[in-house]
């Protein structure tokens, strides 16, 4: 199991509070921090290149938390950037 | 343009960016009964320092300020041995010798690996702003 004591969640905690956060996930991968930030932030926005990790992601987040979160499959490149609108961004092991 | 630069624009201003990465060169496996040795990520450790470059060019230029800097360890369990063996082979510049990957494979109890995680907060800058700009954080 990845991190099973929750060691990073932690440390993310410790430096900034989630709640009411408008959250962009940069390479959020199977989703290892994206139900962290699912249960605390307002809004996540979550994308990674590869499309089966995204789904992998998507499918491990319980009903509750997927409805604040909306997937997307792309790089870093193709973000949409016609006005900003992220509070913050979570890059764990992604840039 | 790296990736910093697109999240910069994606950022309200003062937005922050939590960022982490494992870091260590030779993270520890251990059983029950002991260390069983290390994964060899020197390959990664040199991908990390590019990154390095990445970000230090984007404090350069203004785009973000470091407002923390600290630094964690990240345990992660597997059933066995073979498991261990299995999974970090797929990980990106990351090598077992094989002397190292027999040991650990034929480990039937739980295994552990230890990487020392680096997390850092970038707080974004609005380029041409203000002295004193962005706001004192938090």
């Amino acid at each position: 199991m990845r991190d099973a004591q929750g060691a990073e969640p932690a440390a993310i905690a410790a430096v900034v509070d989630l709640g009411g956060k408008r959250v962009l996930e940069v390479g959020c991968g199977e989703g290892r921090l994206t139900r962290f930030a699912a249960e605390h932030a307002a809004e996540v926005y979550a994308f990674d290149p590869d499309g089966e990790r995204v789904r992998a992601a998507a499918a491990a987040l319980a009903p509750q938390a997927r409805e604040r979160v909306r997937f997307a499959v792309h790089d870093a490149a193709a973000l949409d950037v016609e006005r900003p609108r992220f509070d913050l961004a979570l890059c764990g092991w992604s840039l | 343009m790296n990736a910093l630069h697109h999240i910069h624009q994606a950022l309200e201003p003062a937005g922050l960016v939590i960022e982490t990465q494992p870091i260590s060169a030779r993270p520890p496996v251990e059983s029950r009964s002991g260390p069983l040795g290390t994964l060899d990520m020197r390959e990664w450790a040199r991908t990390i320092a590019a990154i390095d470059g990445q970000i230090e060019e984007t404090l350069r230029d203004g785009h973000f300020q470091l407002r923390d800097l600290r630094q964690f360890v990240v345990t992660d369990e597997y059933d066995d041995g073979s498991e261990l063996v299995e999974v970090p082979r797929e990980w990106a510049g990351t090598r077992f010798d094989e002397g190292f990957a027999q040991r650990v494979g034929h480990e039937r109890s739980p295994v552990r690996l230890h990487q020392t995680i680096r997390l850092r907060v970038l707080q974004a800058r609005r380029r041409g702003g203000p002295a004193g700009y962005p706001p004192r954080w938090p």
